[in-house]
């Protein structure tokens, strides 16, 4: 179980700088679905499958999927990969910085665990990471709402700005 | 733009300052501030036009910027203590990183680099929205934290009195003149924010007033740099008369209402000690005084019998409604013997 939470949180780091040294967004979102799963595997240890399965499946199913739809849109012949000049070089620097926080923070034991389950009054219980969905169908219902108008005001934000085809903001610049 | 999508937009915009006044939980006032910042981005790039499509990205990516620290604070507040309400934070670090989160969302120097661009790529309607509307929230906020680190916002404010006065000494373009006038104003709140939050308070609805005037008469004489502003006699003679008193206002010169804010903020830093931090702060408001001193100028000691300064323009009727311009230059002119009645009223 060490070993796997070494390899999950070393493959988080690595992903990370990865994703961070600028590379072509078809490499740079496979560094993140690599952040996305092992970010899940260290979930799970920690007592939030809930958390972990809506984060593969919104995050890496949904959001990813169609990230990566409109990159392939945008295709290039000779994309940067971690290989090539400047991605290389922000990478070196990347993981330099990564060696030298783990040689200032390593060592001690920072890690708290959530609390995975409460027992409440007879017999019922509160599971952590989906007790606090379940809250916000039934005491959180105002933030729900909220959270729903939002979302469609953000979808009409995005079809305004992109509105227009070639006479409109985006194009003309 | 389609009168439906401007409602959800403008609703938006007002939804978004409300979830941050109502809110005592960190996560509900980042996602009002979030919302305001959402709504009024297809506002700014509604034109179409270039520039005003720099200007929103140029905004969007600050704003995001802001609220990105401003949760990466509030969860380090969380972490450190337990909790995530607002008027209970402890912790110095959170209190700190939250403060120079709201002020590059509001503009504030050293912060403040993207206000005059931003400003300057927008129409004078939403230049107005983004000068008054949004500066509520993060108020909101900053009022409430109570900040107690002296030096930080006396170092913030009188950073932004000083680049606010020197920055918008070379400017002829009037929209990137009042970013630094609002960058200047900006610094006042701040000055006063540990001692008297109320004051605080004060200047910003006083700058809105004030703000809100004279972006409405810049609108109505279509003057967008100083050589338009010079032809506004021939547009608006009543109005020009008037617009002298208006940029003094925001100059801060008695007997107009724009002394009210900075003479008792300038008595509560002299009463806290700090007489040199007042010495400086109102030293620095000459500089302000100046460029206002020049648009007036520009505007009414250029005019007839002078020289002519350019074409006047035709006399068409105009589209605009006057009313709120003649309601708030008013209060902009004539509100400083309400000061007692002003200060009582606000006290948080």
């Amino acid at each position: 179980m060490t070993l796997l939470m070494y390899l999950l949180m070393f493959s988080w780091i690595f992903a990370l700088v990865a994703v961070a040294s600028n590379p072509s967004p078809y490499f740079a979102a496979l560094g993140l679905v690599v952040v996305a799963g092992s970010g899940c595997g260290v979930l799970i240890a920690h007592g939030g499958p809930f958390l972990s399965l809506v984060l593969f499946l919104i995050y890496l199913g949904g959001m990813l999927v169609v990230f990566a739809y409109s990159a392939a849109l945008a295709a290039e012949p000779h994309p940067e990969t971690w290989g090539s000049g400047p991605v290389l070089i922000y990478a070196m620097v990347y993981l330099l910085g990564v060696v030298g926080a783990a040689v200032l923070v390593g060592g001690g034991w920072y890690e708290t665990s959530w609390v995975p389950a409460d027992e409440l009054s007879e017999f019922s219980m509160f599971r952590g990471d989906m007790g606090g969905v379940a809250f916000m169908y039934s005491s959180g219902g105002g933030m729900l709402v909220i959270g729903a108008w939002v979302l469609l005001l953000t979808l009409f934000v995005v079809l305004e700005l992109t509105r227009g085809l070639s006479r409109g903001t985006l194009r003309a610049v | 733009m389609s009168p439906f999508i401007l409602t959800v937009l403008l609703s938006g915009l007002g939804l978004g300052t409300t979830i941050t006044f109502a809110s005592s939980h960190w996560l509900l006032a980042w996602m009002g501030l979030e919302i305001n910042t959402l709504a009024i981005l297809p506002l700014m790039a509604r034109h179409h036009h270039p520039r005003a499509v720099e200007a929103t990205t140029k905004y969007f990516l600050t704003q995001a910027t802001a609220a990105a620290t401003l949760l990466f604070a509030s969860t380090t507040n969380a972490w450190l203590t337990g909790q995530w309400d607002i008027l209970q934070m402890t912790h110095p670090l959170p209190i700190t990183l939250i403060t120079f989160a709201l002020a590059l969302k509001v503009g504030l120097a050293p912060t403040h680099f993207w206000l005059p661009e931003v400003l300057q790529g927008l129409d004078l309607t939403t230049g107005l929205l983004l000068s008054t509307w949004q500066k509520l929230a993060p108020f909101a906020l900053l009022l409430q934290i109570c900040p107690a680190n002296s030096p930080l916002l006396i170092a913030f404010g009188l950073a932004s009195t000083l680049i606010g006065g020197w920055g918008g000494l070379n400017q002829t373009q009037l929209r990137k003149i009042l970013a630094y006038s609002s960058i200047a104003h900006l610094g006042w709140m701040i000055l006063v924010l540990q001692f008297i939050p109320s004051l605080t308070l004060l200047t910003l609805l006083t700058y809105f007033i004030m703000t809100f005037s004279t972006f409405l008469m810049f609108k109505l004489n279509n003057a967008k740099n100083i050589n338009s502003l010079a032809l506004s006699w021939t547009k608006t003679p009543m109005l020009t008369a008037l617009t002298p008193l208006i940029l003094l206002s925001l100059g801060g010169l008695p007997p107009l209402t724009g002394f009210m804010p900075k003479w008792l903020i300038l008595q509560e830093l002299t009463k806290q000690g700090l007489a040199p931090t007042a010495t400086i702060a109102a030293l620095s408001a000459l500089l302000s005084l100046f460029f206002y001193l020049r648009l007036s100028y520009a505007a009414t000691l250029t005019i007839s019998p002078n020289n002519l300064a350019g074409t006047p323009a035709w006399r068409l009727p105009s589209t605009q409604a006057t009313f709120p311009l003649a309601l708030s230059t008013m209060a902009t002119i004539a509100l400083l013997p309400l000061t007692p009645a002003a200060a009582t009223l606000l006290s948080l």
